[in-house]
């Protein structure tokens, strides 16, 4: 009995793992690339298909924290619905966490939905991949041109092609309390890198720090990238073959390397930011112990909440560096996916949620800004506390659209700029070693 | 006849026991041993990404990889320290709160609830309070040493390289002490009390006590406790997810989230794989040590 059980236990793993090792999705895999071609003709019939043909979309969606946020795609749906009969959009609401591994499983297992919103910068890796349908087949050039150009800059192959459409935009911009800039004797808020220096002398002479940001976690890039720009710099760029190289061993990202670093050593900012995430540094802020934060515009919706802080603070425009203004900016997107067997109903609501005004509802809704060019101009920018966050935005970078930037940015870049906060890297030191590094990445 | 009617009813009824257990069976080679048979063979394979489908078989190329990764050889040896420091720490303070409250005292019953606290809290809760107590600016526990004059200015609990580590093993050894003291302490009321009153007669001191009667009665669930707490510390990504993300410069990086950040980050899932199988030969081996003793036992 023992070795009947113990066979058929072999027997069933074996079977398993067979099964496993031709799975479905390598068929598909197999089955795509030949269904791919005739899917693009198919496509094309597509646009002649019969309108009452009965269509069902996905549309996977990062939400659910914000409840007027769903109502808005979900009044979009039924507006849509009314206008197309024969068009159902159903929505996949994911959370945050989830939102990455549940679209990246559903490649794996090719049961992509139809369209997807995707996150800052998750798009680069599965545009390498061939997940997404060129977006200017499905939407008109106007809704393309609508959008602020930086957009689109993750969402471009090499050739310039374009995979997908800006999403709610957000600009990490200045904050700072006015209380302390009186008290230190600071009447402008700094817009060069000189002044920073200035107004840093002055707030530590009331044992104040200046300036806080998060040098911690995964965050690190995010506060040091806008110091780089700002001083000409880049992490990498493409060579005339395409090829991505560092860009870390130039005199740009040394001179912003020690100035990061002269803002810890001379105590502007405090040597504890290797610790301190995002939160942290809003509650330094908040607490007094830091005069300006550099943080992303949603804070602006938590600082107008707090009683404690009415008329302490404001926002300003970010300053400039050698190499001029720079801040980190950039939309989160939504694409329509390759696999999609109704590219052109998909291209039609997103066409419809954009030129209805649902796209304006939604970002607002959401405490930031729709990547248009016109958005300036509405109301809503107007306000002021959010106004110079949306006027830097014409100053926007993204991290690079290149797939092992997060690799790079997770193993060397943070943990680099963390050591080199910490006194175990010189700025030379960190720049070439960052070169260094970017270059064994396979 | 007595007897082959016998063996025949033992026969029936053994079988019917494998006819129950096999679907039980069957299911977790599907989805324990079927899972992880694949990701050993993954580690051998080169794929795509997105792709279920191994594009060649790639040998021993990602572990030798490995062994030339700095971050790697990091995350193992910190692995190896967070666990060893925080099994000590919670078998030895556990087993001092299973003496305690072992002992007849009032309110007994009150401690052994509360003590379970930490045990109860999830691990995320646990890992953001613990956050905010660490804060370098405005956490209670720089306040309180500064009160007290331990010290003089702030400690980055967790934004230095040097402490990181440490403040997040001091979350982990509190998370679990309850458990090894309710398990301990469940144990030691098991133990013969009549053989502490022997001691005494005998001259015995608390120090004989312990070593001669709690010691052996506590020595086979003390080595299960010690064995399930090595793997579920060295197995443990919340905490150091959540506090640290094993920064600064690396300096917190366990195996866990290295794994974590090779699959779901770099998209290395063969690499990942492998580093899986190499956590798992390590954490094998205080279990095969475990099944060692337990035969010699027997």
């Amino acid at each position: 009995m023992k070795k009947l059980l113990s066979l058929l236990i072999v027997c069933t793993l074996i079977m398993a793992l067979f099964a496993g090792c031709s799975s479905s999705k390598d068929e598909k895999d197999a089955s795509n690339t030949n269904e791919s071609k005739t899917d693009n003709k198919k496509d094309k019939d597509d646009k002649k298909a019969d309108a009452d043909e009965q269509i069902t979309l996905k549309f996977q969606y990062i939400g659910g924290t914000v409840p007027a946020q769903d109502k808005v795609i979900n009044d979009a749906i039924a507006a849509f619905k009314d206008a197309n009969p024969n068009i159902t959009v159903e929505p996949i609401y994911i959370d945050w966490g989830n939102g990455h591994s549940q679209f990246y499983n559903s490649v794996m297992a090719g049961t992509e939905p139809d369209m997807t919103m995707l996150g800052g910068t998750w798009c680069v890796e599965f545009l390498e991949m061939g997940t997404f349908a060129p977006i200017a087949d499905y939407v008109s050039q106007d809704l393309i041109d609508k959008f602020i150009p930086a957009g689109f800059d993750i969402m471009k192959d090499a050739d310039g092609t374009i995979y997908g459409l800006p999403w709610d935009g957000c600009t990490w911009g200045l904050v700072y309390r006015k209380d302390l800039f009186e008290q230190a004797g600071i009447d402008k808020v700094p817009e060069t890198w000189d002044e920073l220096l200035e107004a840093g002398e002055k707030m530590k002479a009331i044992g104040k720090y200046l300036f806080t940001v998060s040098c911690s976690g995964f965050e690190v890039d995010d506060y040091y990238l806008p110091f780089l720009w700002q001083a000409g710099g880049e992490v990498c760029e493409r060579d005339e073959n395409g090829k991505w190289v560092s860009k870390m061993d130039t005199p740009e990202s040394l001179a912003a390397a020690e100035f990061y670093l002269k803002l810890v050593q001379e105590g502007y900012m405090p040597k504890e930011i290797t610790g301190m995430d995002a939160e942290s540094v809003l509650n330094s802020f908040t607490a007094g112990d830091t005069a300006m934060m550099v943080t992303g515009m949603w804070n602006i919706a938590n600082l107008k909440g707090m009683d404690e802080m009415d008329g302490k603070w404001a926002t300003a425009r970010g300053w400039a560096g050698p190499g001029g203004n720079a801040v980190l900016s950039y939309p989160n997107t939504v694409h329509i996916t390759e696999a999609s067997k109704n590219k052109e109903a998909a291209g039609k609501f997103l066409q419809f949620f954009y030129d209805e005004g649902y796209y304006d509802d939604y970002c607002i809704t959401s405490g930031v800004f729709s990547f248009t060019k016109d958005f300036v101009n509405t109301e809503y920018a107007q306000d002021e506390m959010l106004a110079p966050f949306i006027a830097d935005a014409e100053y926007g970078r993204n991290r690079p659209a290149y797939s092992k930037y997060e690799e790079f940015r997770s193993m060397h870049f943070n943990p680099g700029v963390q050591a080199m906060v910490a006194g175990d890297l010189t700025p030379e030191d960190f720049c070439n070693q960052m070169a260094e590094a970017f270059g064994s990445l396979e | 006849m007595k007897p082959k009617r016998k063996r025949s009813v033992l026969q029936s009824k053994s079988r019917y026991a494998y006819i129950l257990i096999t679907p039980g069976l069957l299911l977790i080679s599907l989805i324990m041993i079927y899972p992880l048979v694949r990701g050993v063979i993954s580690s051998f394979f080169t794929q795509k990404a997105a792709s279920m489908h191994f594009e060649k078989f790639a040998g021993l190329r990602y572990y030798i990889e490995l062994i030339g990764d700095k971050t790697f050889i990091l995350s193992i040896k910190n692995s190896i320290l967070y666990t060893f420091v925080v099994v000590a720490v919670q078998y030895f303070v556990g087993l001092a709160i299973a003496l305690l409250l072992n002992k007849n005292f009032k309110g007994r019953g009150i401690y052994r609830s509360l003590i379970l606290i930490p045990w109860v809290v999830p691990g995320i809760s646990a890992a953001m309070t613990w956050k905010w107590m660490y804060d370098s600016q405005n956490g209670i526990i720089n306040q309180i040493l500064m009160k007290l004059g331990f010290i003089t200015e702030n400690i980055d609990w967790l934004g230095s390289q040097s402490t990181a580590l440490w403040a997040v093993m001091v979350t982990s050894a509190w998370k679990a002490i309850p458990f090894v003291a309710i398990v301990l302490l469940a144990t030691l009321q098991q133990v013969d009390q009549g053989l502490y009153e022997a001691v005494k007669i005998d001259g015995g001191t608390i120090l004989h006590e312990f070593r001669y009667i709690t010691l052996p009665g506590i020595k086979k669930i003390s080595i299960t406790t010690i064995l399930l707490e090595t793997i579920w510390t060295y197995n443990q990504f919340d905490l150091i997810f959540i506090m640290t993300k094993g920064g600064p410069a690396n300096s917190s990086m366990i195996a866990p989230v290295y794994t974590y950040l090779t699959s779901f980050s770099f998209f290395k899932m063969n690499k990942a794989a492998a580093i899986g199988v190499i956590s798992l030969i390590i954490v094998s081996i205080p279990a095969i040590l475990y099944i060692h003793y337990n035969k010699k036992e027997d």
